[in-house]
C-alpha cells in the first residue's frame, strides 16, 4: 500500500486511540502511576 | 545543535529537585505527571516532571487494562517523526552517546542481533498480562536503576533496608549497560529499547524522512561512520534503527542525503519534473 495512505491511516488510528484513552480516563491512570515511587522500577519490591 | 537540544531536553524533563529544593521532597507529584514523555525516562526519578510511557504501559497491562491513550501517543509520535525522539530528545540515548566517546576498543553489533529489541517489546507487552508483573521495569530497565534507584536511595537511606536480590540484579545490569555503551554505539537503543522498537516500525511511513540521491552518492561511507546507530543510510533510508538525528545529512559532502517529508518529491520525481 502507498506509504502516504498508510501514514494517514495510522494518524487516524492514533487519533482514535487517543480519544478512546481520554474518554476511558487514561490521563488519571497515568497520573496515578506517575505520582508515586514505582518500587518495581527502582528494584525494591 | 543536536547536542544542545539533547542537553536542554534532558534538563527540561529532569529538573524537578533542582527547581524545588525543599527538604524531604523525593518525587514530583503535580499535574505534569499526567503527561507521558515520548522517550524512556523513569518517573520514579526525583528529577522527573513527566511519566514514562513504557512504565505506564507495563503497570496498566499488569492490571489487565489496555492503555489506549499511550498506544495512541506512540502511534501519533511515530507517524509524525518516527524515531526522531530517540535521536534528539532522549536523555538516555544522549547518555549512551556520551559514554561511547570514551576512547577504548569498539565493537559493531551484527544486524541480526538488532531484532532482539522486538523480542524485548513482545515480552514487555505480553508478560505483564500473563504474570502480572512489570517485567521490563522490574528486571531490565537500566534507566530505572541509574535515574531513580541510586537517587531515591541517596535521598531516603531507609530504603536501603528493603533492597534485595532484584536490586543487585538491576545494578549488575546497569553496570553491563554502561560497559556496553562505552564499547558499542547506543548499546541499549539498538538491542533492548522497546520504545525505540515501536517508533522504528513507523520509520517507513512517518512524515519525517531522509531523501537519498543515488546519482550524487559515491559510497564513501562517511555517513555510516558518523551514524550513532551504525547503519548504512544509503542502503535503506527508512531503516527501523534510523533515529533521524541527521548526522549523515550534515556530514555528506556531496549532498546525497537531505531532510525530507513523506509528501515531498523524491530525487527521481524532481528530475522528471525539471524543465529540459
Amino acid at each position: 500500500m502507498n506509504r502516504k495512505k498508510l501514514f494517514l491511516i495510522f494518524l487516524f488510528a492514533a487519533s482514535v486511540l487517543l480519544i478512546v484513552g481520554l474518554l476511558k480516563g487514561d490521563i488519571a491512570m497515568i497520573y496515578n502511576f506517575g505520582r508515586f515511587i514505582c518500587f518495581d522500577c527502582i528494584g525494591i519490591s | 545543535m543536536r547536542r544542545l537540544i539533547q542537553s536542554l531536553s534532558a534538563i527540561a524533563m529532569n529538573s524537578f529537585v533542582f527547581l524545588n529544593p525543599r527538604e524531604g521532597v523525593t518525587l514530583y507529584q503535580g499535574k505534569l505527571k499526567s503527561v507521558c514523555v515520548p522517550i524512556l525516562n523513569c518517573y520514579s526519578c526525583p528529577l522527573a516532571w513527566g511519566s514514562c510511557p513504557i512504565g505506564t504501559v507495563q503497570q496498566s497491562l499488569k492490571m489487565m487494562r489496555i492503555p489506549y491513550f499511550v498506544f495512541g501517543f506512540f502511534a501519533f509520535i511515530g507517524a509524525f517523526v518516527g524515531r526522531w525522539s530517540c535521536g534528539n530528545i532522549c536523555p538516555f540515548g544522549f547518555l549512551q552517546e556520551m559514554l561511547y566517546k570514551i576512547k577504548t576498543a569498539k565493537i559493531r553489533i551484527k544486524r541480526i542481533f538488532r531484532l532482539n529489541k522486538y523480542l524485548v517489546l513482545l515480552l514487555t507487552l505480553s508478560l505483564p498480562l500473563l504474570i502480572h508483573q512489570p517485567v521490563f521495569c522490574k528486571f531490565l530497565c537500566p534507566a530505572g536503576t541509574i535515574e531513580a534507584s541510586i537517587a531515591q536511595i541517596a535521598m531516603n537511606p531507609a530504603l536501603l533496608q528493603s533492597i534485595g536480590i532484584i536490586f543487585y540484579l538491576k545494578a549488575l545490569l546497569a553496570i553491563m549497560f554502561v560497559a556496553g555503551s562505552i564499547t558499542m554505539k547506543r548499546f541499549f537503543c539498538v538491542l533492548f529499547c522497546p520504545i525505540g522498537a515501536i517508533y522504528g516500525l513507523f520509520n517507513r511511513i512517518s512524515l519525517l524522512q531522509i531523501k537519498y540521491d543515488e546519482k550524487k552518492c559515491v559510497r564513501c561511507g562517511l555517513c555510516n561512520r558518523v551514524c550513532p546507530m551504525d547503519i548504512n543510510i544509503y542502503e535503506n533510508q527508512t531503516d527501523y534503527d534510523c533515529i533521524r538525528c541527521f548526522e549523515c545529512v550534515n556530514v555528506c559532502p556531496y549532498n546525497a542525503l537531505k531532510k525530507s517529508t513523506l509528501f515531498s518529491k523524491t530525487a527521481t520525481q524532481e528530475k522528471d519534473s525539471s524543465p529540459i
